[in-house]
């Protein structure tokens, strides 16, 4: 009995969870390896870089040792598993030849960045809802035509137009909004680029909510639901809304994550400081840590975050958990 | 394949790239505007005006078409190519070929947009326009390959793959007549989309000051239209016009083809129906 209890929850629970676990840990071994290579590979030196054309034979030395560059390959790897581990992520020199944990540098750009990913996705939904749920109420009639027509422009603009393009229009023609140059509090200098990341996000989540919307709609689930004189609005709202939300759901996640490992692009444009614009000068002062701390850090939220997403989407929607049927 | 041509997104995305790439080929021909004053306002020598250096804005979009036309043909032709043929792999042989293809490929899509690129580009320094478009396809074909194999794995189970076995057919003659020709549709439609993710990559990454060197990149115009946007709107007008007008031109090209190979999508419009019971 207790035998057979304990193998179901197996099946059912640990063991997937087990898997998933290994797979992710796997993925995050496999990244570290990557980033690893990649600088490592990189053409010139950074110690050059970091001392200057002047430094003497023993100055190199030093910092080469500092750095742990005068190892072998596989003692520099375990280093840098060691810097992950106890939660540094390494040290960069490169502020006035000053060791700063790349750690504590990205924690203090995070706020930033999270304020703006949050105001972004908010923004974004609001949009989003509407838009999608009227498309898919009123398909192929005008205010459908109007809803596409809307998100296909946010989704075709990248932040680097419609960021400059807000710049112009509502920082310096109209006013409403500080320029980068300007101090201004945080709170008025967050509404412009969270509308910017948010409006082009809209677009997205529009067009998935309203297709996921339109196909539910035309599901044996909803003509059931007709057959029994639910009204047009009931079969919307109750039944096919909480159905065809999920896809909505889980981009929504994966959004998230990628919106908080930093805006590269916004942030430039709009001159915030985040883990974005923390990156962008870590490769314009080829500061090696910095660049290899951001880049795990973001990839690593975003794998956290899609195992979250497919997680909390399996307990909404039990479906997922079933084995594939062939259709 | 005629049936895209019904769909009115489509000939319009056409009808736009095909201008674009007129221009793109015959541009130097018509307009070159030799450099002069610096942010001339718009004349018959200067188009669109001058930037700061005094360049000529509209030879500069002429020249930014073609980087932009070379890196998203080039970037989705590649990508798809590679993610086709490792997709195909997977999916078709299962088993080692596929675990390793499959985890490289979700490892690849950890790195959220351009930041794998970036990387690549850092490492190599702002390499040219060829190392660029090999970068962009090495890291951008796991999507495709996620499509592929998925595909390639229904089309294996079909009866028609098992009687053609049976009947002696290799696995090359198997792949090529009965699973490629499932997997030509799809690939396509996002073959067209690559095109957009290509030119926006590269405009991207220009614009961080990371692009090829040497040439007129719309990105790199962009970020300097940005900087010049009171003394000389039009660049950044000018280099954001392009790059929609392409990037939307795709998308519309790419939502058509969709459309018209799969007459049960929500989008399809025009004389079918929409398959709703």
């Amino acid at each position: 009995m207790m035998q057979q209890a304990l193998a179901a929850a197996w099946r059912q629970w640990a063991g997937p969870l087990f898997r998933r676990s290994v797979r992710n840990l796997a993925m995050i071994l496999g990244l570290i390896a990557l980033v690893f290579c990649a600088v490592r590979l990189a053409p010139g030196d950074p110690v050059d870089h970091l001392l200057g054309e002047q430094a003497t034979v023993a100055e190199r030395a030093a910092l080469r040792h500092r750095l742990h560059l005068d190892g072998p390959l596989h003692r520099q790897f375990g280093q840098m598993v060691v810097e992950i581990a106890d939660g540094t992520l390494g040290t960069s020199y490169a502020v006035a030849g000053q060791p700063v944990a790349v750690s504590a540098l990205i924690w203090k750009r995070f706020p930033s960045t999270a304020a703006l990913a949050l105001t972004a996705l908010a923004i974004a939904v609001t949009l989003a809802l509407p838009l999608g749920i009227a498309g898919a109420r009123h398909a192929n009639r005008w205010p459908d035509h109007m809803g596409r027509l809307t998100a296909l422009f946010a989704v075709s603009t990248p932040a680097f137009v419609s960021g400059p393009l807000a710049l112009l229009v509502f920082a310096v023609a109209l006013r409403w909004a500080p320029t980068p140059a300007h101090e201004a509090s945080e709170l008025a200098s967050l509404a412009l680029p969270a509308a910017v990341i948010g409006f082009a996000l809209s677009g997205r989540l529009a067009r998935l909510l309203r297709a996921s919307l339109l196909e539910t709609l035309a599901s044996d689930m909803a003509l059931a639901w007709r057959a029994r004189g639910a009204s047009e609005r009931r079969v919307l709202w109750r039944h096919a809304l909480p159905n065809a939300i999920l896809p909505v759901l889980t981009l929504l996640g994966l959004q998230l994550a990628a919106l908080l490992g930093g805006a590269l692009v916004t942030e430039k444009v709009f001159g915030r400081k985040g883990l974005g614009t923390l990156l962008l000068d870590g490769v314009a002062t080829r500061d090696y840590a910095v660049v290899q701390g951001c880049v795990l850090v973001i990839a690593a939220l975003y794998i956290v975050a899609s195992a979250v997403t497919q997680w909390t989407a399996r307990r909404l929607d039990p479906r997922l958990s079933l084995p594939a049927v062939e259709a | 394949m005629a049936a895209p041509w019904r769909q009115p997104s489509f000939r319009f995305g056409a009808g736009l790239l095909a201008t674009i790439a007129l221009v793109a080929a015959f541009g130097p021909l018509v307009h070159v505007g030799t450099a002069g004053q610096m942010l001339a306002p718009p004349s018959w020598q200067h188009w669109l005006g001058t930037d700061d250096e005094g360049l000529d804005i509209a030879t500069q979009i002429i020249a930014g078409s073609r980087l932009a036309l070379v890196v998203g043909v080039g970037f989705a032709t590649l990508s798809v190519g590679l993610g086709l043929a490792l997709g195909t792999l997977a999916g078709y042989f299962g088993g080692v070929p596929d675990l390793v293809i499959s985890w490289v490929a979700d490892l690849l899509l950890c790195f959220p947009g351009v930041l794998l690129a970036l990387l690549v580009v850092f490492v190599t320094d702002r390499a040219g326009v060829t190392t660029l478009v090999v970068t962009l396809a090495a890291t951008g074909w796991a999507g495709h390959a996620r499509l592929a194999r998925a595909l390639a794995d229904k089309a294996r189970q079909t009866d028609a793959v098992v009687a053609a076995r049976c009947l002696g057919a290799s696995h090359w003659h198997v792949i090529w007549y009965y699973v490629l020709p499932d997997l030509a549709g799809p690939l396509l439609v996002q073959g067209t989309l690559a095109v957009a993710t290509g030119v926006l990559a590269e405009a991207s990454l220009s614009f961080l000051g990371l692009g090829p060197q040497g040439t007129a990149s719309w990105g790199a115009m962009l970020e300097q239209g940005a900087a010049l946007v009171l003394r000389a709107p039009l660049l950044l007008l000018a280099a954001s016009g392009a790059l929609l007008a392409l990037v939307t031109a795709v998308n519309m090209m790419g939502d058509g083809l969709r459309d018209a190979l799969d007459p049960r999508s929500p989008g399809a419009s025009g004389s079918r129906s929409t398959g709703s019971p």
